[in-house]
């Protein structure tokens, strides 16, 4: 029982550290918080059941096209509603506001186009368990954690070897210099929508198969995801994936050695622990 | 003088309109009730009081004093379900409970004011939102004081010696709260704390060096936007008659946040403004059925981006193009813009 | 100055008035101005996740409303229906309820759906002399003290007491699992009661909230109390499709015993997963009523495969109550409704099991059904069977 509690603990906990990897990339580069980031997450799903179901393409085909289509909507995001204002050096809030208004857009379209009953998300191994060691673990759980680790693997050596990625790196630390220094901000910006576009859609892509995909399935995770990145540390995008697993492990294992009743507040308890003892997240530089 | 003349201009409504327009609106809002023929319709505006009251309280905390919360929704809460307890169970009178229950949500802002207001900007947002989301855990699983999930129902009627406030003369009663709390948001920003507070806003790193308790004074600007949101959740549940934490959700703070970006953060009209917005728009849109939320958002968005003042300072600059258009006619050519 | 004062006050004035544009807002409405119709209102989620409840209720009511339209109508008048969603928030079913009774001059009010709503609906319509049906199971709906409220269906204390006997009569380890919204909560304190008062005890007693995607927490505990059923108190929606899967994937085979009304969701959505649940319901499937209506209710509204087949049968039946009562008072509704339907109604319907009288009114009764009409359903093969009596 502990392996399979901690198991799912570490499963769950890598959606909530793609969804707040999202968050923190965004913050990173311009200070936004993505409201839409749950609904990110959400469509990456829907398109996911599309692409298998409707069109019956298989699932690597589905997963590039789905990455596609969310680095596409993340672009839609940030020329339509973020750079407007950014160039108009408007306030945070207000574009913060922005993205609220376009997860709304974004929650009821995906209800007018894909319907209003939840959904069915083909699971990728066929079988529900696979065997190791003696121990039944959850298929889906580990094709999640396997495409998880690959992703990051990606991410880190984007950002700490290419060219590219160190200058995003420098413009989320200093975007005065990084200016300085000739690097193109908005590209930067950009970049981080695309990222977190495409990061959000594949955690959709991961979690859907898990029970079903509704179109309300971005609020409670996004909001998870969100205290992954607070916890983390807003600074650095990969310790979300760290405030994810501490949120995930947490919760399962309480529920599972405590009571299922005391699962839901612990994603925030941590966060207002986070918050009081040491604000700028676990592997957060302090300002 | 060019500041203060800005300054009063954009915080000074009345400048703008004058006592003859005031009467009028005064006339058309004491008017509404008695004109209005459908209940449904009278209940969408006290709605809308009550949304007022709340976005005038916060607006306080947020447009005039810098701080963004995105708890708000919790002091809503607090508000009504103290005064729903304190009814139901200790049989207090409505007006007793809304007196202690505004009071008491005042003091659990001081109370979350003095830890959470030494966070800035994100932090301190993120620190409101968890706070909103407590309170919404705490109603939730505390079911012997809330009854939990099931909410509470059957809550009467507030009777003013022995006559039922109900309908029209709800109506009066949050117009009334309304009228007093736009009234005190005038006299407190028109102060010298009010100065202060802005000074806060303005540059809250150089604000000590002109003699202003930085901390206290955003506490207590807190503690007065808990009290307006209080109040407006004590009346929410009275008109209501029923209150569950679904009504009390993460959306009610982002709302706040929302009605005053919208209308036009730190002036007087901006909050009513963006209040009216909020409670009318999903409203009008009925009509359209499953796209009518889609429409809300895309309206948001378009106010969003393009009024970047919020929908007051886009009317007030709307208004001053218009004057300076008439300035321009009449100077001769040549001269250059002041 | 006199610009700015001048577009200033406009633009207040115009913000004062616009609640005078709310008339406009329109609605799904079937518009038939004249001497005596029977107006209508249907109240429910008809959209977001709990779309199937409304949608069903409407869709039940209308086919009712239209084959005694085609048979003339009551007294000569017809009737009209106008449809609001309430997105299953209290607040939004007050404003709806609102809205239909003082701008649309309802006579009679279907819903709201969902019993959060209907508890806060109650109190708007009962003042108002509003018969107002409600197919909710909260058992706080139906009270003296709120005589225009009647109920389409059964309470879930009397659905409890069904369920109950059926425990100890079959089970000895049971299991239970509640919903935290509530539904979930009311039906949890229900039958915790029950248990208590027969002096048993759960094995395993856990919560799951809807909005949670892993719940393997729960699974794991409800396998540590090796029970022989597991209660699942909540909407038996998507959710338990969730728990399921965690079943399986952990080698958990149990089976469940659901609130009632399985709906359309639970078989899309849990195919073999779901294989073997029961439910206490109100539908008796091998009844020739219920045949009839199925074929009536497929044809009319384009259904293929399954649909929640109470929460549409039930609105039918209550319209069927209505009719008798509207037919004694020639068509008046309000206080002389009231008194008709207190008087008795019965209509020997598609709920209720077979050999059983049916729906039914009273004055003592405000409720369609109790434990004895009701019959237990289970999944077998993707379809819902009825059970033969214990």
């Amino acid at each position: 029982m502990l392996s399979q509690i901690v198991f799912s603990g570490i499963y769950m906990g890598c959606i909530y550290g793609l969804v707040g990897m999202g968050f923190a990339l965004i913050f990173n580069s311009s200070k936004i918080f993505n409201f839409a980031q749950g609904e990110f997450l959400m469509l990456g799903a829907m398109l996911y059941v599309t692409f298998t179901t409707s069109l019956n393409l298989p699932f690597g085909i589905a997963l590039i096209l789905c990455i596609v289509s969310m680095g596409l909507i993340g672009v839609c995001l940030e020329v339509l509603g973020i750079n407007p204002l950014r160039r108009r050096n408007a306030e945070t809030i207000r574009i913060v506001m922005v993205t609220l208004a376009f997860g709304i857009i974004s929650k009821n379209l995906a209800e007018a186009i894909w319907g209003k009953y939840p959904l069915k998300a083909k699971e990728i191994l066929k079988v529900p368990h696979v065997q190791i060691a003696g121990h039944l673990f959850r298929a889906q759980g580990v094709i999640i954690i396997a495409v998880t680790a690959i992703l990051l693997m990606i991410l880190w050596y984007f950002f700490e070897r290419t060219m590219y990625g160190k200058a995003y790196r420098a413009s989320a630390f200093n975007v005065t210099m990084a200016y300085l220094s000739g690097i193109n901000v908005r590209a930067m910006v950009m970049t981080s929508f695309v990222l977190s576009g495409i990061l959000g859609g594949v955690a959709g892509v991961l979690v859907g198969p898990l029970a079903f995909v509704s179109s309300d399935m971005g609020a409670m995770l996004g909001v998870k995801g969100f205290c992954a990145a607070v916890i983390g540390g807003m600074g650095n995008p990969f310790g979300a994936v760290i405030g994810g697993l501490l949120i995930g492990l947490s919760e399962n294992m309480v529920g599972g050695f405590i009571s299922t009743r005391l699962m839901q507040g612990l994603s925030f308890m941590f966060l207002i622990l986070v918050l009081l003892i040491r604000p700028q997240g676990l592997l957060g530089v302090s300002e | 003088m060019h500041t203060t003349k800005r300054m009063s201009g954009r915080l000074g409504a009345p400048k703008v309109i004058g006592t003859v327009g005031w009467l009028c609106v005064l006339l058309a809002i004491l008017s509404f009730p008695l004109l209005v023929r459908s209940q449904y319709v009278l209940h969408i505006s006290i709605v809308i009081g009550l949304a007022v009251i709340y976005g005038m309280g916060y607006n306080l905390l947020f447009g005039f004093c810098g701080q963004v919360s995105f708890g708000h929704g919790g002091f809503f809460a607090v508000g009504a379900y103290a005064s729903v307890l304190m009814v139901l169970r200790l049989g207090l009178s409505f007006w007793t409970a809304l007196a202690i229950a505004v009071l008491f949500t005042g003091l659990v802002g001081f109370l979350l004011g003095l830890p959470v207001l030494k966070l800035h900007h994100h932090y301190l947002a993120m620190a409101t939102l968890a706070f909103a989301v407590i309170v919404e855990s705490v109603v939730v699983q505390w079911r012997e004081l809330t009854r939990g999930p099931v909410g509470l129902m059957g809550i009467p009627v507030p009777s003013f010696f022995g006559v039922p406030v109900h309908g029209v003369s709800f109506y009066y009663l949050t117009f009334l709260f309304v009228v007093l709390g736009y009234i005190v948001a005038r006299n407190v920003v028109r102060s010298r704390f009010g100065r202060a507070i802005l000074a806060i806003k303005e540059n809250e790193e150089a604000a000590p060096s002109l003699g202003i308790n930085v901390r206290l004074y955003k506490t207590i600007a807190l503690t007065i936007s808990a009290l307006y949101a209080g109040l407006a959740g004590v009346l929410y549940a009275f008109l209501n008659q029923f209150i569950g934490p679904e009504c009390f959700t993460l959306d009610l703070s982002v709302t706040a946040v929302l009605m005053t970006v919208m209308g036009g953060a730190g002036t007087f009209l901006g909050p009513v403004v963006g209040a009216v917005i909020v409670s009318i728009l999903p409203e009008l849109l009925y009509g359209f059925e499953e796209y009518h939320l889609i429409i809300y958002g895309l309206v948001l968005g378009f106010f969003l981006l393009f009024l970047p003042k919020g929908i007051v300072g886009g009317v007030s600059d709307l208004a001053r193009h218009a004057s300076a258009g008439k300035l321009r006619a009449r100077r001769t050519p040549g001269q250059k813009q002041p | 100055m006199k610009n700015k004062t001048r577009l200033a006050i406009i633009l207040i004035i115009v913000f004062s008035f616009l609640p005078f544009c709310l008339q406009a807002g329109g609605t799904e409405e079937k518009t038939q101005e004249g001497v005596g119709v029977i107006k209508v209102g249907i109240l429910g989620p008809m959209a977001g996740p709990q779309a199937d409840i409304g949608l069903t209720m409407r869709d039940g009511s209308i086919l009712a409303m239209e084959e005694i339209n085609a048979r003339g109508g009551i007294a000569g008048k017809k009737f009209e229906w106008i449809v609001i969603d309430d997105e299953a928030t209290p607040a939004k079913s007050v404003n709806g309820a609102k809205k239909l009774i003082f701008e649309n001059k309802i006579d009679i009010l279907l819903g709201p759906a969902n019993s959060g709503c209907a508890l806060a609906v109650g109190e708007v319509t009962q003042p108002n002399k509003i018969i107002t049906i409600v197919p909710g199971q909260n058992s706080l709906l139906t009270k003296p003290e709120w005589d225009y409220v009647f109920r389409s269906a059964v309470t879930d204390v009397e659905m409890a007491k069904c369920k109950m006997n059926f425990l100890e009569d079959n089970f000895k380890r049971i299991a239970v699992i509640h919903e935290t919204n509530a539904y979930g909560e009311h039906w949890y304190q229900t039958m915790l009661k029950m248990m208590t008062e027969r002096g048993l005890k759960f094995v395993a007693d856990e919560s799951l909230d809807t909005s949670t995607f892993d719940l393997m927490p729960q699974a794991t505990r409800i396998q540590k109390g090796d029970p022989d059923i597991l209660l699942y108190l909540g909407s038996y929606g998507a959710a338990v499709v969730n728990l399921a899967k965690a079943e399986r994937s952990i080698g958990l085979s149990i089976a469940h015993l659901g609130p009632g009304y399985a709906n359309k969701s639970t078989i899309d959505l849990g195919g073999q997963d779901v294989e073997g649940a029961m439910f206490v319901d109100t539908t008796d499937l091998n009844k020739p009523q219920w045949k009839e209506f199925e074929q009536k209710y497929r044809k009319r509204f384009n259904i293929v495969g399954v649909f929640n087949v109470s929460n549409a049968c039930q609105p039918y039946d209550a319209v069927y109550l209505l009719a008798q009562g509207l037919e004694k008072t020639k068509g008046q509704a309000g206080e002389a409704l009231r008194d008709a339907l207190e008087q008795g109604v019965a209509v020997d319907g598609v709920i209720g099991s077979v050999g059983t009288p049916g729906a039914r009114w009273s004055k003592s009764r405000h409720d369609a059904l109790m434990a004895d009409d009701l019959v237990m359903n289970i999944v077998r093969g993707g379809e819902f069977v009825t059970l033969p009596p214990r």
